[in-house]
């Protein structure tokens, strides 16, 4: 019996992953030009990524996702574009707005006087962010973008509300067969549980990868301990 | 006066006060053969409107059609409070199943679903049908293969369209949006009862045709594709589930439930309104 829901559960265990990768590459693409936009030196540029990350971090994914598979639905089926479509372009869409901001964290977390050595060096804005500042963001950056890909993994399931048969929509229909929902839902539990804790892992180890690609140390907790001492000593002083 | 007299008329006004306070509706039984979740109300599991089998709204405890005729009969009869525990399809099997409701709102029978739930007597009768637009060109199962068909999640049929439709099956927490969606054109067909046809936004479309489904077709064994709906009761309340029917019995030979029928119920001539009453097989 087990062995055959979690076949049944698996198949839609696919479409989860799928869905997931899909937006997270999309959430990625879209947050990184977002994130650029938002410290680059053109006021226009800043305002639309201003306003695009306000309007879609107020939006509820559910909400979002039934106005315009609801909605918009006559259009959607002109243009060819499947409920998984468009999944993929609501998750996105929000995802997208979150993670924007966590990079343009990333992005002004990198201290002042490297933008001014860039600059002494001659560097335009477009050379300095691309050979000084986003090579500094970028393991800071990865963690994140991991957490993110937990985070979509989750808020997949709401879309099973359009139709789309991720694992949430395929295990409701087995339980309205079977009446089993605490086994079949730990099932589902369990699913995302294997795919999820890899994920964190990974997350660690690609963040150490890169910083020692990058020529950047891991700072040893004793070393960040000495840097929090000498902070206060200087604001002591100060 | 004596003090006993005094006494009683003080209860007599004491009572006559909380009649007139209480609301609607009036106790006319004194203590019911059956126990509900919360005394005093009845809690309804519901999954929208399905007229005329069923419908919902406006009030957040407003409940129609002819179930709804017969639940407000019931609650009236035995001075309960309708209360409506509203949600999708497969979740008030499972509110039923898990004592957040006392009864389900209308479903159709099955073997396993006889195992969880009593089931009263049937409220209607109904048949499997496809619903398409004019312009698609259907005869028979067949023709649909290929094609993005939907239906609602937790039906009786849904696991035999699984298995015919594949990916093309697109599978709807609700009617009302799985509806939507064919109405959209974002589905070729919509699967589902006949009593559809009845309600909007299906009976509003001009160009819809209604297509018979046969017993083989889809997979589908020939006792399933007619089928009669009834309120389903957790199986460790037997009682409330005879008390329905009790009520049941009493419309019909009190001739009410014709002026349901005429008020609520589908056009004349359809087959909907005539189920023979009786109660299936029960497996709890």
């Amino acid at each position: 019996m087990l062995t055959t829901w979690l076949g049944i559960l698996a198949a839609g265990f696919v479409v989860t992953i799928e869905l997931s990768a899909m937006t997270l590459v999309l959430s990625v693409l879209v947050a990184a030009l977002l994130a650029l936009m938002s410290i680059s030196p053109w006021r226009p540029l800043r305002g639309i990524a201003s306003v695009y990350v306000d309007v879609f971090r107020s939006i509820p994914i559910l909400a979002l996702a039934i106005s315009v598979y609801y909605g918009l639905g006559a259009t959607l089926h002109a243009f060819g574009i499947t409920p998984f479509g468009t999944a993929v372009a609501v998750l996105t869409a929000i995802e997208s707005a979150y993670l924007a901001e966590l990079y343009r964290g990333t992005l002004e977390a990198v201290r002042r006087p490297q933008w001014d050595a860039a600059s002494s060096l001659g560097l335009r804005w477009i050379q300095t962010v691309r050979h000084v500042i986003v090579p500094q963001a970028l393991p800071a950056a990865i963690p994140i973008t991991l957490n993110m890909a937990i985070a979509i993994v989750k808020d997949s399931s709401l879309v099973s509300l359009i139709a789309v048969s991720e694992v949430t929509l395929v295990a409701n229909q087995l339980i309205a067969e079977t009446f089993q929902p605490v086994q079949i839902y730990l099932l589902v539990a369990l699913l995302y549980v294997v795919l999820i804790l890899p994920l964190s892992q990974v997350s660690r180890r690609i963040e150490v990868m890169v910083a020692r690609r990058l020529g950047l140390q891991q700072r040893t907790d004793q070393e960040k301990a000495l840097e929090r001492l000498s902070i206060q000593a200087e604001a002591r002083a100060g | 006066m004596t003090r006993s007299a005094l006494t009683a008329g003080l209860g007599a006004l004491l009572a006559l006060v909380t009649m007139a306070c209480g609301g609607s509706p009036t106790p006319t039984s004194t203590t019911p053969p059956f126990k509900t979740i919360s005394s005093g109300t009845l809690t309804i599991a519901t999954y929208g409107s399905a007229p005329p089998l069923i419908t919902v709204g406006p009030g957040p405890n407003d409940i129609g059609g002819l179930s709804g005729g017969w639940a407000k009969a019931f609650a009236t009869e035995y001075g309960l409070q309708i209360k409506l525990f509203q949600t999708t399809f497969a979740s008030s099997l499972l509110a039923v199943q898990q004592g957040k409701a006392d009864i389900g709102a209308p479903v159709y029978y099955n073997s396993d679903r006889a195992k969880t739930y009593f089931y009263t007597y049937p409220v209607d009768v109904e048949a499997l049908v496809v619903f398409t637009k004019k312009s698609f060109s259907y005869s028979g199962p067949s023709s649909l293969k290929g094609h993005k068909v939907a239906t609602v999640t937790g039906y009786v049929w849904t696991p035999y369209f699984q298995k015919f439709f594949g990916s093309d099956l697109q599978l709807y927490s609700a009617a009302s949006d799985a509806k939507t969606a064919f109405m959209n054109g974002q589905v070729e067909a919509y699967l589902d009862a006949d009593i559809n046809y009845f309600s909007a936004p299906l009976s509003l479309s001009p160009d819809l045709s209604l297509h018979t489904v046969n017993g083989g077709d889809f997979g589908i064994p020939a006792d399933i594709i007619a089928n009669q709906s009834y309120w389903i009761v957790n199986c460790g309340e037997k009682d409330l589930a005879a008390a329905m029917d009790k009520t049941r019995d009493k419309l019909e030979s009190s001739g009410k439930w014709k002026t349901i029928v005429d008020q609520d119920g589908a056009p004349p001539g359809t087959p909907q309104q005539t189920p023979k009453l009786t109660v299936p097989t029960n497996l709890c």
